[in-house]
């Protein structure tokens, strides 16, 4: 029943005796959020790849390109170690970042691709100032995006000052399939041993770096260092502009 | 014009446009939801003081272990040889810190919802670190044993104590930090 002389968005209907209004704004209000909601899961979930912001910062020399390829192998056979977008699937494996502000402790990281190609052969960056950073490396394991961090395997990356474009290795990571889930999907487990050996493809980065940043200079290559718990932990003051 | 409406509403004349009536069972609920909620669920948390007498992290540096300190006389050298390895090296201040955490208290907490809850217990740390300061020589410069307040960062916490110079005291008269 519509009332007269109302706003056109309200209705009063009788129920159980009594009159109350039935506004439309609150079905509005929750389609707006669900449209605002998924365009943020949309958002946070496409590929990651190098922004024009990055791109200013990392020519104007305030920011340096840290690429890092990570080898992944499931039972013997080659697979993709960072997903797309999370629709695409768990990720497998989880990389976070340790520097000057957490003293190394590592955080999960933001990291980028450089392009859809590269991130299926498992290539990966990050962009960073000048400084001792610990990189930390989970997987691949099916639950690698819920796990501690900070209990994973650790290696220290140097940053040095004035270069645009470093590489720091290519890391092979192991697995294997450990059953199924329920609803489908395959459980895989690390079977790394502690003997990371970090590869150097010196000429496949660089290929890939020119092919990004023609303008960016001569890529260093500075292979990143096994951590153990137990060694120091080194922290150097960042400094502003310490890209250049 | 409905009666309810118009009594809700704030327009004095009931026979105007209405456009702030709310309906009769929101309120209603919500009310009912706030006196039920605080029944369902409750939490309990008591903080327990103890001695410190359990190492929770790190090797506890004593005041004793430091009489070996000696001002522009000590070198790094001395300092990783008779305390092992810093944890942390801040290398552009010559800063090495050896951390350990002992035991101040136990929280008990104990949490219930509805039928079923949960208890248990966790220890309270209390943070300490031994400061160690570097000159351009690799001499030891100054030294502090300093306790870190666990509201604050550890990073917040170096900074801190590189920026404001302290008495060269291996006792640490003052008591900073503690």
């Amino acid at each position: 029943m519509k009332h007269a002389g109302l706003h056109s968005e309200q209705r009063y209907t009788e129920g159980h005796g009594l009159w109350h209004s039935q506004s439309t704004l609150p079905s509005l209000l929750s389609a707006l959020a669900l449209m605002v909601l998924f365009a943020h899961l949309v958002g946070c979930t496409s590929l990651n790849v190098l922004s024009d912001a990055e791109k200013s910062a990392i020519n104007a020399g305030e920011k340096t390109v840290v690429l890092l390829r990570i080898e992944c192998t499931i039972d013997n056979q080659p697979q993709e170690p960072f997903r797309a977008s999370m629709w695409t699937g768990e990720p497998i494996v989880a990389l976070g970042i340790g520097g000057f502000e957490t003293v190394g402790e590592p955080r999960l990281a933001v990291h980028g691709f450089l392009s859809e190609d590269s991130r299926r052969a498992g290539w990966t960056y990050f962009a960073l100032s000048s400084g001792v950073y610990y990189l930390a490396v989970l997987g691949p394991e099916s639950d690698a995006g819920i796990k501690n961090i900070r209990e994973a395997p650790r290696w220290r990356v140097d940053v040095p000052e004035n270069t645009r474009l470093l590489y720091i290795g290519t890391l092979p990571l192991t697995g294997r399939v450990d059953g199924a889930f329920l609803f489908g999907g395959k459980i895989i487990k690390s079977a790394n041993n502690e003997e990371f050996i970090v590869k150097n493809e010196h000429e496949l980065a660089k290929s890939l770096l020119v092919e990004h940043f023609p303008g960016g200079g001569e890529m260093k290559t500075s292979p990143m260092r096994r951590w153990h718990r137990g060694d120091p932990i080194i922290i150097r003051t960042l400094r502003p502009d310490s890209g250049r | 014009m409905p009666p309810c409406a118009c009594s809700l509403s704030k327009s004095k004349n009931c026979g105007e446009t209405t456009t702030k009536a709310y309906p009769i069972y929101s309120r209603a609920i919500t009310a009912l939801l706030l006196c039920i909620l605080p029944l369902l669920a409750s939490c309990v948390m008591l903080p327990i003081p103890t001695a410190e007498s359990k190492v929770l992290a790190g090797k506890p540096v004593t005041e004793e272990q430091l009489s070996f300190l000696k001002p522009n006389i000590t070198t790094k050298q001395d300092v990783i040889e008779r305390l092992g390895s810093p944890n942390v090296i801040w290398e552009d201040v010559s800063v090495f810190a050896y951390n350990w955490d002992m035991r101040q208290g136990i929280l008990f907490w104990a949490v219930g919802a509805y039928y079923s809850g949960g208890m248990g217990t966790m220890d309270i740390p209390k943070h300490y670190a031994l400061l160690i300061q570097f000159d351009e020589q690799d001499r030891v410069q100054r030294f502090e044993r300093r306790v870190r307040p666990l509201s604050q960062s550890y990073i917040d916490f170096l900074k801190e104590w590189v920026k404001t110079p302290s008495p060269q005291s291996p006792r640490n008269p003052l008591g900073q930090g503690e």
